[in-house]
């Protein structure tokens, strides 16, 4: 009886390594035909297969005074800062960034300027719907923007408003001479479809 | 003589193995991805629906900025019913071969009366019509492409139908072969039928380490749980069906590798009492 059982095992081991290496066989031929194809869908696969987290809360970072740089520049599509326009009431979150996106959460700022406390052309653009610009037309001159980040608070002065194309780029100059803030939005103010009018409010800063 | 048969008897068991593991996908296969009902089962348990619903809000809210038209001209347009029947409507077209279209005259009608409704002055100019009609269509179109999600909609039926094709040409030609291999081995084991059984539980038992490997290896190699595909609702539901699938291959593994040390366990045993029987 026990010499039975120890064949048993016996045969059934090697009826195990048996199956394991005709695995092991199966495996070495299916690396062999379809190797590079498996290799290709892996990669793929680990192409998409990101992990990241996304940044909702307003992101921290300072200015370095003395070369009117920021130490560093916050990620695209983040939150820095907060505009406020009392004269409208508008107290809004400003992102980094102009996608639509960015545009349907707050205001953007355009990423080819400058950022508040650089001294030079920083332009924010919002939609003209009613949470964000729509009351834009009831501006005037002398009236104030801030604009709030964590390395500080800007105020900045209307000092002139324009009614542009949205291909007049000329009226929205990138300079590093004199801080300047453009903020934008579309015209008309209550239009139905795409419009190709921008009105820009320019202000300068006050302190 | 005797060496020949057992070479015979191995490769015959190579050729079971290589059909089981076949066979074993096609089956894994058809009754998940290629599966309508399961595929409808899991869009409706990961939340599919609900997750398009807000993504078509969110993807008209981004029209609405740009519109000028107040936030709320949006709401109760659409219901998440329609959405559920328009995607139902795209699934079938997948599965069944249909080529039936989305149908937005519910959305076009509830969106023109709100946009009137809004405003002040009833009788509208020319351009304001055109502008109105522009907006409507754009809405229409972003709501049937957020349902469909590709632009090869109709390549993707086509396949659709070929693969299940050749899958079933596959899978009958998979088992006639099992049939065939199992019915050989038998016949060169045909004066100790059990050291037959122990060979086809060899074969069982390499599929089911087979199937233990892959599963290992894919989860070792691809962050499933990470995978990110156009956007959270399609990449939830992406991922629930692939974490099943692979649960589907381990599972597969393991009752093939049980079945397969079952068959070579009786086979050895039987075989040798038989040989104790014939010594005595």
């Amino acid at each position: 009886m026990h010499s039975n059982v120890r064949e048993t095992l016996k045969a059934t081991i090697i009826h195990i390594i048996v199956a394991l290496f005709i695995t092991g066989i199966v495996i070495w031929a299916i690396h062999l035909i379809a190797g590079k194809q498996i290799d290709g869908t892996i990669s793929l696969i680990s192409k998409v297969s990101i992990d990241t987290p996304y940044k909702e809360h307003e992101q921290e970072i300072n200015l370095i005074p003395e070369k009117k740089r920021l130490d560093s520049y916050p990620e695209y599509g983040t939150q820095y800062a907060t505009i406020q326009i009392p004269k409208i009431d508008a107290d809004l979150p400003v992102y980094f960034g102009d996608t639509l996106e960015i545009l349907k959460k707050g205001v953007g700022h355009s990423s080819g300027s400058y950022f508040p406390g650089e001294g030079g052309s920083i332009i924010y653009m919002g939609h003209n719907s009613a949470k964000v610009f729509r009351r834009f037309s009831e501006l005037e001159l002398g009236d104030e923007i801030t604009v709030k980040t964590s390395y500080g608070e800007y105020t900045y002065k209307i000092y002139d408003m324009q009614l542009i194309q949205e291909t007049q780029t000329d009226m929205l100059p990138i300079q590093d001479e004199k801080e300047i803030l453009m903020v934008y939005t579309c015209y008309p103010f209550k239009n139905i479809g795409y419009t190709t009018q921008r009105y820009v409010v320019y202000a300068e800063l006050e302190q | 003589m005797k060496v020949l048969g057992t070479i015979i008897r191995y490769v015959l068991v190579m050729i079971l193995t290589v059909a089981l593991i076949s066979i074993a996908f096609i089956n894994i296969i058809t009754s998940t991805i290629l599966n309508k009902e399961y595929v409808l089962s899991k869009l409706d348990e990961t939340d599919y629906y609900k997750g398009i619903y807000q993504e078509i809000q969110s993807n008209f809210e981004n029209y609405v900025g740009q519109s000028g038209l107040d936030e709320d001209i949006m709401n109760d347009i659409l219901t998440e019913e329609k959405v559920k029947t328009d995607v139902d409507l795209i699934i079938s077209n997948i599965y069944d071969g249909t080529n039936k279209t989305i149908d937005t005259t519910e959305i076009r009608t509830n969106l023109n009366r709100k946009i009137e409704n809004s405003i002040d002055n009833p009788r509208l100019l020319v351009i304001q019509r055109d502008a109105i009609d522009t907006f409507i269509d754009t809405i229409c179109n972003e709501y049937t492409k957020t349902i469909i999600h590709t632009k090869y909609e109709q390549n993707i039926n086509n396949i659709y139908v070929k693969v299940v094709k050749y899958i079933k040409i596959a899978k009958q030609a998979l088992l006639i072969t099992i049939i065939i291999v199992a019915i050989l081995i038998c016949l060169i084991c045909y004066k100790n039928i059990f050291k037959g059984i122990a060979s086809l539980g060899v074969g069982a038992t390499s599929t089911g380490v087979f199937y233990i490997i892959t599963n290992i290896f894919i989860n070792t190699q691809i962050k499933i749980n990470t995978i990110t595909i156009l956007n959270s609702t399609i990449s939830n539901s992406l991922r629930n069906i692939i974490d099943d699938f692979m649960g589907k291959v381990e599972k597969c593994g393991f009752v093939l590798l049980a079945v397969g040390i079952v068959l070579i366990i009786l086979g050895n045993l039987f075989n040798n009492r038989k040989r104790e029987a014939k010594g005595n």
